[in-house]
């Protein structure tokens, strides 16, 4: 059963009540919410995710709900509850459905052990991954969304998953958060594609989130070999430019950027050593995302022919 | 003010050893290496001098003459580079990265 097969009534009724069980990617999540545009939102950009039992063990469970006292009247507050806890401070009212996805990010980035997390986006392609690890407003999100939309497959916007046996990356493919300008370009280079309403004045300026095809929600349990690990940058008017990259200074890069590569200590190493070894590592700079796609598919034609 | 530090005491003949031991694992890619220090947790680039002293030392200690001598004789040094420096300024990066300890006398 998919979220879309729940009609609208029973959608508010298991977000008001014991919570809505969502599998995303190897996660699941209890959410729960009695926010309007968190309901629409899920129906918007998660329709086509597994609705799993209301008595499934779930991984996490998330609450975004309104503020109390009164402030809910003159400043109301969309506030994430997590394990009886608060870890985020309250945001506005209108922030709640992206508040939601950080919350979701957090959740995995803080508790997950079992695999190596990455801060990096995913794309894939023949069955073989590239790793797009970048700091942000490198248009990290902004190239993701373009490459989704021109045959690459989505395995995850904001984290890349790695397996800690084998190196496979496990997808976590999750609406994309575009930010500021992002948006009209992505909504100008795929008309087809499904947005959420814009939220202004976040803390990251204007966000909207982009649906996930639906093709690459349903190959959600499909892994990909890591190929590639590519620094995007965005370079306002410059030509494409792939310029290979130290592989020990890519795996130095990857580990300060990953969430739990200290935690894991040896395990870590021996996982990001391995994603190194069977990837070769570039730095990229590109201006136009056309430019980008073409050369990244020109490494996957090179590679496929290899 | 006394800077105390083992490798600048040039005329002592300190003899070097791993600071953890056991706990260093490898990975390379050409002349690159990069090791994880399991005991500090963390992971250090490594360039190939660097590395090779670290893999005479885990083979047990050394002092700066044996480390020069087999370091000219591994790796082709050329001519000009006064190895001996070259073996005293790599100790001093591995002692400050806490890779690497002169044995007290």
């Amino acid at each position: 059963m998919r979220l879309a097969d729940l009609s609208s009534t029973e959608l508010d009724k298991q977000l008001c009540g014991a919570g809505l069980v969502l599998g995303v990617g190897p996660f699941a999540f209890r959410i729960k919410s009695p926010i309007e545009s968190v309901h629409e939102g899920l129906h918007r950009l998660y329709s086509n995710y597994p609705l799993l039992r209301g008595d499934q063990f779930a991984d996490f469970d998330v609450t975004v709900a309104g503020g109390r006292g009164v402030r809910r009247w003159w400043r109301p507050q969309a506030i994430f509850r997590f394990d009886g806890g608060e870890p985020f401070l309250p945001l506005p009212f209108t922030h709640a459905f992206p508040l939601l996805e950080w919350a979701m990010n957090w959740c995995v980035s803080m508790h997950v052990q079992r695999y190596l997390l990455l801060h990096a986006a995913v794309v894939e392609k023949h069955g073989l991954a590239m790793i797009l690890p970048a700091p942000p407003g490198s248009g990290k999100s902004t190239l993701c969304a373009g490459l989704i939309h021109r045959g690459w497959r989505l395995l995850s916007d904001e984290m890349a998953l790695i397996a800690l046996q084998g190196d496979l990356v496990t997808p976590f493919g999750r609406p994309v958060s575009l930010k500021n300008q992002s948006i009209d370009i992505i909504k100008a280079y795929a008309p087809e594609a499904v947005f959420s309403p814009t939220v202004h004045d976040t803390h990251k300026g204007d966000v909207a989130l982009l649906k996930v095809p639906t093709d690459h929600v349903h190959r959600i349990a499909e892994p990909a070999k890591p190929r590639w690990v590519v620094f995007p940058k965005y370079a306002a008017g410059e030509e494409a430019c792939l310029t290979p990259r130290s592989k020990a200074q890519s795996m130095l890069e990857l580990g300060r950027n990953s969430f739990n590569y200290m935690v894991l200590g040896r395990t870590g190493f021996v996982g990001l050593s391995r994603v190194i070894d069977a990837s070769d590592c570039y730095d990229f700079r590109y201006s136009r995302l056309d430019d980008a796609v073409a050369v990244f598919d020109q490494m996957v034609a090179d590679s496929v022919v290899a | 003010m006394h800077h105390h530090h083992a490798v600048s005491e040039k005329a002592a003949p300190s003899l070097f050893r791993l600071s953890s031991p056991p706990s260093l694992h490898w990975a390379s890619w050409g002349d690159e290496y990069v090791v994880f220090d399991e005991a500090s947790g963390q992971t250090h680039l490594l360039d190939p001098i660097k590395a090779y002293i670290l893999d005479v030392l885990s083979g047990g200690n050394a002092d700066v003459l044996r480390l020069t001598l087999l370091l000219e004789k591994a790796l082709s040094v050329p001519a000009h580079v006064n190895s001996h420096e070259v073996v005293l300024a790599a100790l001093e990066q591995l002692e400050r990265t806490q890779l690497v300890e002169a044995v007290p006398l």
